[in-house]
């Protein structure tokens, strides 16, 4: 057990429009927090003396992948991205990587958008062009380990 | 090895500017003039810019020495360098990628700094700076 740096170490793939898994990690640059959640449904009963809860359905997740525009054919970002704006497509992401027996996060997700833009500069240094891609949850969001 | 890819192709665009003797490792002595100076950058690498993580933008500086004296030719010969478009433009010159060589995907001149009297080993010079960098994808 350890901690994790996610440059080197954390792992994404998208699903491509032919469900094919993509690894766009050299691509990413931030994946915003993904997991498992549920909703509170209150079972409090009248004889209650304080509220009671139980774990109810997920509620939907939403989150986006940032990283740097890349036009490769077929395994970039851009192939991948572009193609499935509007389907459901699987998303696996592992913190740590993805070793077996590494922590995964899946699940089924409409992608709702892949945008495209960039600065001149920063920093002094040369501007990327770089990409956002949003998704919502459609399905249930598994933590499991890599295989 | 990945730098010395870079720095070698660095050298090829620099190559490309009229009259200019390319150094691509720094000389004890320079011998001709108006010459380019290859040397490590501040910061060399930068790493970790996506999560594989590999990645990398490697940072050099392109010293221009045009001459030892100060006059209004040295005033042209420096604007010419200096100038983003044009035959001796190190900024055109470098990043423009036609027969690009080796890993580098491509070259950006960020910025010119120490314009005007640049001393070099035990010489003073007429010259500027360029800070460019050079990026590797994983």
């Amino acid at each position: 057990m350890a901690k994790a740096p996610v440059a080197g170490s954390s792992y994404i793939e998208v699903s491509d429009a032919s469900g094919v898994a993509r690894d766009l990690s050299s691509y990413v640059e931030a994946v915003e927090p993904l997991g498992q959640q549920v909703s509170a449904l209150d079972v409090t009963g009248l004889n209650d003396e304080s509220r009671r809860l139980a774990a109810g359905p997920e509620p939907v997740q939403e989150f986006t992948l940032r990283g740097l525009f890349d036009d490769t054919p077929v395994t970039g970002p851009d192939a991948v991205l572009a193609g499935i704006v509007g389907q459901v497509v699987t998303v696996s992401y592992g913190p740590a990587g993805r070793g077996s027996g590494q922590r995964r996060v899946t699940g089924r997700f409409l992608c709702l958008s892949y945008q495209v833009g960039g600065s001149v500069a920063e920093g002094g240094g040369a501007g990327l062009v770089r990409f956002a891609a949003r998704f919502q949850q459609s399905g249930p969001v598994t933590l499991e380990v890599w295989s | 090895m990945v730098l010395i890819e870079v720095r070698d192709e660095l050298a090829r665009r620099l190559g490309r500017l009229e009259g200019v003797r390319v150094y691509g490792e720094p000389p004890d002595v320079v011998t001709e003039l108006p010459a380019a100076i290859i040397r490590p950058g501040k910061p060399l690498a930068e790493y970790n810019g996506t999560l594989a993580g590999n990645d990398v933008a490697y940072g050099f500086e392109a010293l221009i020495l045009t001459g030892s004296g100060v006059d209004a030719q040295a005033w042209e010969e420096l604007a010419a360098f200096v100038a983003p478009t044009g035959p001796r433009s190190v900024k055109a010159q470098v990043e423009d990628a036609t027969g690009a060589q080796g890993a580098v995907d491509w070259f950006r001149v960020t910025r010119a700094s120490e314009g005007g009297r640049v001393a070099y080993g035990k010489a003073s010079y007429w010259g500027v700076a360029f800070q460019v960098q050079g990026y590797v994808s994983g």
